[in-house]
Formats: C-alpha cells, sequence, structure tokens
C-alpha cells in the first residue's frame, strides 16, 4: 500500500461524504430563486441573493441530521481541510462577483444606462459564466464528476443568455432548475443505499 | 527487514486502520459504511487495536445519540507506516 493508494481512498470516502446531493440540491435552489426574483422583479435580486444566502445557513445542521446518522461522522485531516477552506473561500468570492455584476446590470437596465447591446449582453451572460468558471476550476481541484456538468450547463445557459439577448435572469434559473433536479436525484438514492443504522 | 506487526497485517484490522489513517478521527457508523464489516466485528477488531494502544476510543452522546469515535494514536500511525515499510521491503527483497 503507498501514498497514491492512501491518496485514492482519502479521495474516495471524501467525494463519497458529499454523495447525498444536499448542498446540489440548495445551491440550485438558491440559483433558482434568485433567476426566478430576476426575470419579474430585478430590482429585488439583491434580496433574492440575501435570501439564498440565508437558507445555505440551514444546510449544516440539515446534513447532519440526515447524513451522519446514514454514513457516520468523520474529521478529515488538516490538509484537506485548509484545501476545503481554500475552495469555500474561491467560491464565495466567484458568487459574490456575480451577484454583483448581476445588480449591476439589473441597474443599468432599470435606470436605462448608455450601454452598447453586445456589451450588456455580455455583462448579462457574466453572472453565469462566473458561476460556470467556479464550477469547473472546482471539478479539476476537487474530482466531483458532476461538477463538470454543472459548469457546462451554466456556459450554455450564458451562451443562450448572450445569443437571445436576455438578461441573466434565465441563465441562472435554467442552471438552478438542473443543479437542483441533480441534487434531488442524487439525494433519493442516497436515502435509498444508506438506512439509518441503529 | 523488520518484523511485521500482524496485529496490523490481519486484513480486517488493515482495512479497519487504513481507514483510519486517511483521516483525523471518524465515528463507528463511517467505519461501517466506508468497510461494510458488521458490529460486532469492528468492534471486536477496535477492542484489540486500542488494547495495542493504536487506536484511542471516545464514547459521547450527540443530538441525544451515542456516538463512538476512533482516532489512530500517534504510536498507531507510527505503527501502519512502519507495518507499510515492512511490506514494501519484503516484496522489493522477493523481486
Amino acid at each position: 500500500m503507498n501514498d497514491t493508494n492512501l491518496d485514492d481512498l482519502e479521495s474516495e470516502a471524501y467525494q463519497n461524504s458529499f454523495a447525498d446531493g444536499l448542498i446540489d440540491l440548495f445551491l440550485g435552489l438558491g440559483l433558482a430563486l434568485i433567476g426566478l426574483t430576476w426575470l419579474w422583479f430585478p430590482a429585488e435580486a439583491g434580496i433574492a441573493g440575501a435570501i439564498a444566502a440565508v437558507i445555505a445557513w440551514a444546510l449544516v445542521p440539515i446534513r447532519r441530521r440526515i447524513v451522519e446518522p446514514r454514513i457516520g461522522y468523520v474529521r478529515w485531516t488538516a490538509p484537506r481541510l485548509k484545501w476545503e477552506r481554500k475552495q469555500l473561500k474561491l467560491l464565495f468570492w466567484l458568487v459574490t462577483v456575480a451577484m454583483l455584476i448581476g445588480v449591476a446590470v439589473a441597474q443599468s437596465i432599470a435606470t436605462g444606462d448608455d450601454l452598447a447591446a453586445d456589451d450588456r449582453n455580455f455583462v448579462a451572460a457574466m453572472p453565469a459564466i462566473l458561476l460556470a468558471i467556479g464550477a469547473l476550476v472546482l471539478a479539476a481541484t476537487s474530482g466531483f464528476k458532476r461538477l463538470w456538468g454543472y459548469g457546462a450547463v451554466l456556459l450554455s445557459a450564458a451562451t443562450v443568455t448572450i445569443l437571445i439577448e436576455a438578461g441573466p435572469g434565465g441563465s441562472l434559473l435554467t442552471a438552478g432548475a438542473a443543479t437542483g433536479v441533480a441534487g434531488a436525484v442524487l439525494l433519493v438514492r442516497f436515502l435509498r443505499a444508506h438506512p439509518v443504522r441503529s | 527487514m523488520s518484523e511485521i506487526d500482524r496485529l496490523i497485517h490481519e486484513p480486517a484490522r488493515l482495512i479497519l486502520v487504513s481507514s483510519l489513517y486517511v483521516v483525523d478521527e471518524a465515528d463507528f457508523v463511517y467505519l461501517a459504511d466506508r468497510t461494510g464489516f458488521t458490529s460486532g466485528n469492528i468492534s471486536s477488531h477496535m477492542s484489540k487495536l486500542e488494547a495495542a494502544g493504536y487506536v484511542q476510543v471516545a464514547k459521547a452522546f450527540v443530538d441525544k445519540r451515542p456516538r463512538t469515535t476512533y482516532k489512530l494514536t500517534k504510536e498507531g500511525r507510527r505503527a501502519f507506516e512502519q507495518y507499510r515499510s515492512s511490506v514494501e521491503g519484503l516484496l522489493n527483497a522477493t523481486d
């Protein structure tokens, strides 16, 4: 048994601890909520982002209640926790920048700023593009294969946003729905495969 | 060539020790899920590892549920690393 075997063992165990799909489900719901708000109430998109962030806080206790009785509790090694914090920081900044760009676009559209149509379409697709970059970077560094799929959906949604000259809401709603459905499917599979151990 | 640690060499214990080596600590349910071993099997192997000073066991109640947590001690980590190098040495010597 060499270091590569042990690294693989750790990596496989780490990935397995996220097989429940709850994070995907919450992320999907959050994005869909922001997307929907952007479509119908663009001025309130910031509030939707804040609500999504509050919902995200509920994720930790819910995961503990659902996941731990089924696959147990584990504390990862210090290097893994450091790596995890780095990834979360990256994701946080990408989401924040994406949301700020989206709010700026919504404001610019609402106040009728003189932005060239091409620029406006590109800027409208920026939130989805930034989130796609985040998903693809995480996919490459973490080994979570489904993140490649989320990245691809986000990039496709961003492309469609530019082509049909839409606002950012549609792309976020589409990506959120895809992520949420994938999360729900994973959750059902997880619950079936891992009954609560007494 | 150093001697093989028979306590770790037993297949089920080797899997349990390897599983604990790649994490900081884990509970009973985690080990059962990862290894597929029965509760009795895990308990009996862990008792032997604990008696040898390789594993530290902590029992607590979390959210009103009992949780038994296992952690490899420094001695346990050292013993596992020693075991790995012994086996590697043995395999290299037979090449």
